[in-house]
């Protein structure tokens, strides 16, 4: 058991940016995405006894944490239990340039429906199409067509 | 050529953002070996205090003190202590296994689609289950206690009903076709969301409508004809009607939030208030009827159910 706990320990720190990437773009403040966060850790440690390799463990990761932000049901967060996260809040702000373009990325895809939101966050990580179409369950030619509405989507509100 | 190629560095500069997004978050720590612990358990255990409370209190509390205060109050039959008990065990089991299911199952080994498929159909099962046990209770308020005592209860699941269902509504509304693989709506799907609101219409103005109703006839009877008590009941019809249409603009607002506000929990809760002071008042001036009784216990109910929801 112990040995199992230190083994997620050490894959979640290591994938731990993968985990806030995900609900950092699932959420509408800061304490839902510790709270997100949180819930990913739950689904994860429940289904890592029986994680058999059968993917990777980046893909597995990336569906765990896709499948719980998007299925998640929005509640009140005060009354939840929540560990702060050890991260900058001000990480993002628009005070620098790069900060401005993360808060462009994120405001852009905000805006989208949440199951597409979970695709083009798996194109933005190069995932192949076929990886994107084993982990939110289309196929390949379908994958390619949703992503191309997407990124129209996306074209549209940059011109707005 | 040359706006498409405008277009594509943008998309090009999306993923440039993210780089420097994740080259950002490289530096930070994020969460610490303790953290994860801690953040685990804390979670887990409340989960399932969370489906535990439900669970205990709702289907082996709640509901069979319920049907014991009924039994002692009308005198049912055995056939309606059957009737009932079979209800509440079929409820806790269809409730159990739909909060278990709902919670983490299939989390890692379903796709997305599947998963998201699932969860609607669960939310649905969800709703259907509360419509059967509405109309259960009202059914069984009309055959095995008075008819009285049916209204009532069909006016107070009413009530109960706006909250939960209109949550619903306003989530599939707002999502629209959210996590619908699905291009366009199904027909039934659309019909279904039109059927929806316009329930939740009829529900809110009737609401209004007892409220100036109940104002009309203060003018009809005259009012030095009227028990200040009643004033207190106007208050009640006015508080819920309020509290009812300031949810309505609270969760359908464009900056607004899905649940609640405070404001609206207080006005909902000093309306009870009202209605429990009223009845006390009535009932010390000898009016006085089981019904009273019961409709208290309901209220208490209601509120409970009601910030419940708000946390969840």
């Amino acid at each position: 058991m112990k040995d199992l706990e230190l083994e997620f320990t050490k894959m979640v720190r290591e994938y731990r940016k993968t985990i806030y990437s995900v609900c950092y773009f699932f959420s509408d403040n800061p304490t839902e995405v510790d709270d997100l966060f949180q819930e990913v850790l739950v689904n994860l440690w429940k289904g890592y006894p029986d994680f058999r390799n059968e993917s990777s463990i980046k893909t597995w990761i990336w569906r765990v944490s896709l499948n719980t932000c998007c299925t998640i049901q929005k509640r009140d967060r005060r009354n939840v239990p929540t560990v702060p996260l050890l991260i900058d809040k001000d990480l993002f702000s628009e005070s620098d340039q790069a900060g401005q373009q993360v808060k462009m990325l994120y405001d852009r895809i905000n805006k989208l429906e949440v199951f597409d939101r979970a695709i083009i966050l798996l194109w933005l990580e190069s995932m192949s199409y076929d990886e994107i179409g084993a982990i939110v369950g289309l196929s390949t030619s379908a994958v390619t067509s949703r992503l191309f509405r997407i990124k129209e989507q996306l074209k549209s509100m940059s011109n707005k | 050529m040359k706006e498409e190629k405008i277009n594509l560095s943008e998309l090009e500069e999306l993923k440039e953002s993210y780089q420097i997004m994740n080259e950002k978050l490289e530096s930070q720590e994020i969460i610490t070996p303790d953290q994860i612990r801690a953040a685990t358990e804390q979670k887990v255990e409340y989960l399932e205090t969370e489906l535990k409370t439900i669970l205990i209190w709702g289907f082996i509390v709640a509901f069979p003190l319920l049907i014991l205060f009924f039994h002692i109050s009308y005198g049912l039959s055995t056939c309606a202590l059957i009737i009932s008990g079979a209800y509440c065990l079929v409820n806790a089991v269809v409730s159990a296994f739909m909060l278990r299911r709902i919670r983490r199952k299939d989390m890692a080994a379903l796709d997305l689609s599947t998963l998201m498929t699932r969860e609607r159909r669960y939310r649905k099962t969800f709703l259907i289950m509360l419509v059967l046990s509405e109309v259960f209770w009202v059914a069984f308020s009309f055959i095995f206690m008075t008819n009285s005592l049916g209204i009532i209860m069909l006016v107070i699941l009413i009530l109960m009903t706006v909250p939960r269902y209109y949550h619903s509504f306003v989530k599939a509304y707002k999502e629209g076709l959210q996590g619908k693989i699905e291009e366009q709506p199904s027909l039934l799907g659309r019909i279904g969301k039109i059927v929806g609101y316009t329930v939740l219409g009829i529900m809110i103005l009737a609401m209004g409508a007892f409220a100036v109703l109940y104002i009309i006839s203060f003018f009809k009877i005259g009012f030095e004809n009227i028990e200040w008590t009643n004033y207190l009941n106007l208050f009640v019809a006015l508080g819920f009607t309020i509290s009812l249409i300031k949810l309505v603009f609270e969760t359908t607002g464009k900056n607004k939030g899905h649940k609640p506000s405070i404001f609206t929990i207080v006005l909902f809760s000093l309306t009870i208030l009202l209605f429990f002071t009223s009845n006390i008042i009535n009932y010390s001036k000898g009016v006085f009827d089981m019904d009273i009784i019961f409709m208290m216990a309901v209220s208490v109910m209601l509120i409970i159910g009601f910030i419940r929801r708000r946390k969840m």
